[in-house]
C-alpha cells in the first residue's frame, strides 16, 4: 500500500466522510483522493453513499490480511524516506540514530525504556482521540537493531 | 500535451524554477515563446526535443536511468533487481495518484 492510499484508509477508518472531510483531514488534493478512491472502489473497499464514504469492512478485513510482510517493508521504506528527507532537508523530523556498545545491564535499562514509551503511545492509542485531524497526528518510531545482524543483512544483499 | 507537461516539470525542477531569461538562454528559444509554452502553447516537435535533451543533460546523461537498469541486471542479484523493480513501480504509481 502506498502512503496515500494508508491515509485516506486510515481516516475512513476513523470515521465516514464525504470527499471534503476527507481532504481536510488528510491535506491531500482532491485528485489524488479520487484516484485511491477510484482503486479502493475497484477493489471494493469502500461503498458511496449520497452523503459518505465508509469502509467495507469485511472486505477491508480480507484486504489487510493480504498485505504481507514483504509490502508492509516497503510501505515502511516509505515512509522512513520521507521522514529522512524531512530530517536532512529541514530539521522537521526528530531522527535520532547512535551506534553504542551496550552492557547486558544497560541493555537491560533500555529494554525497559522501550517498555515505557511502548506503554505511554499505547495508553494514548486506547483514548481513541478519533476528532482530531489525522494531519494533526505524530509518527513515533523506536526501536534498535544489533550491528551484525545489519551487516549480515547487507552481506546477503550482495 | 501531456508529454509536453511531463517534461516541461521536470526541467522546472531540475533547474529550481528558473526565469524566462534563463530558460530562453539554456535552451536558445525566444523567450515571448518560452513565455507562451509556460502558458499553455503547445510545443513544436523541435522545441519538444529541446526540453527532452536538457533534462537527459541535467539529469546527467552518463549515468541515464536506462544505463543504471542495464549495469543492475547484469550484477545484481535477482533478488536485488526484485527490489529495485518494486521500488520503481511504486513510485510509478505514486505518480499516477497524482496525474
Amino acid at each position: 500500500m502506498l502512503l496515500f492510499e494508508r491515509l485516506v484508509l486510515e481516516s475512513l477508518q476513523k470515521k465516514a466522510r464525504n470527499i471534503q472531510r476527507l481532504s481536510a483531514d488528510i491535506n491531500l488534493n482532491g485528485k489524488i483522493i479520487d484516484n485511491v478512491l477510484s482503486k479502493f472502489q475497484e477493489i471494493n473497499l469502500i461503498q458511496k453513499s449520497k452523503e459518505n464514504i465508509s469502509l467495507n469492512l469485511t472486505n477491508l478485513k480480507d484486504y489487510l490480511k493480504g498485505q504481507n510482510q514483504e509490502s508492509l517493508k516497503y510501505e515502511l521504506r516509505e515512509l522512513f524516506t520521507y521522514i529522512i528527507d524531512l530530517y536532512c532537508a529541514e530539521g522537521k523530523s526528530k531522527f535520532k540514530l547512535r551506534k553504542v556498545y551496550l552492557t547486558p545491564g544497560e541493555e537491560k535499562i533500555l529494554q525497559s525504556y522501550w517498555y515505557t514509551i511502548e506503554k505511554f503511545i499505547k495508553n494514548i492509542e486506547q483514548e481513541k482521540r478519533n476528532e482530531a485531524p489525522l494531519v494533526n497526528h505524530k509518527v513515533v518510531f523506536w526501536g534498535e537493531a544489533n550491528y551484525l545482524d545489519i551487516i549480515n543483512t547487507a552481506n546477503s544483499k550482495l | 500535451m501531456c508529454l509536453q507537461k511531463e517534461v516541461l516539470t521536470q526541467y522546472m525542477q531540475l533547474n529550481q524554477l528558473p526565469t524566462l531569461k534563463y530558460i530562453s538562454g539554456d535552451t536558445g528559444i525566444q523567450l515571448t515563446r518560452v513565455f507562451r509554452i509556460l502558458h499553455g502553447a503547445e510545443m513544436k516537435l523541435k522545441e519538444f526535443e529541446i526540453f527532452r535533451n536538457r533534462v537527459c543533460h541535467g539529469l546527467g546523461e552518463n549515468e541515464s536511468l536506462v544505463k543504471v537498469a542495464h549495469d543492475c541486471q547484469e550484477s545484481l542479484s535477482p533478488r536485488g533487481i526484485e527490489l529495485l523493480k518494486v521500488e520503481l513501480n511504486r513510485l510509478l504509481a505514486i505518480k499516477q495518484l497524482a496525474s
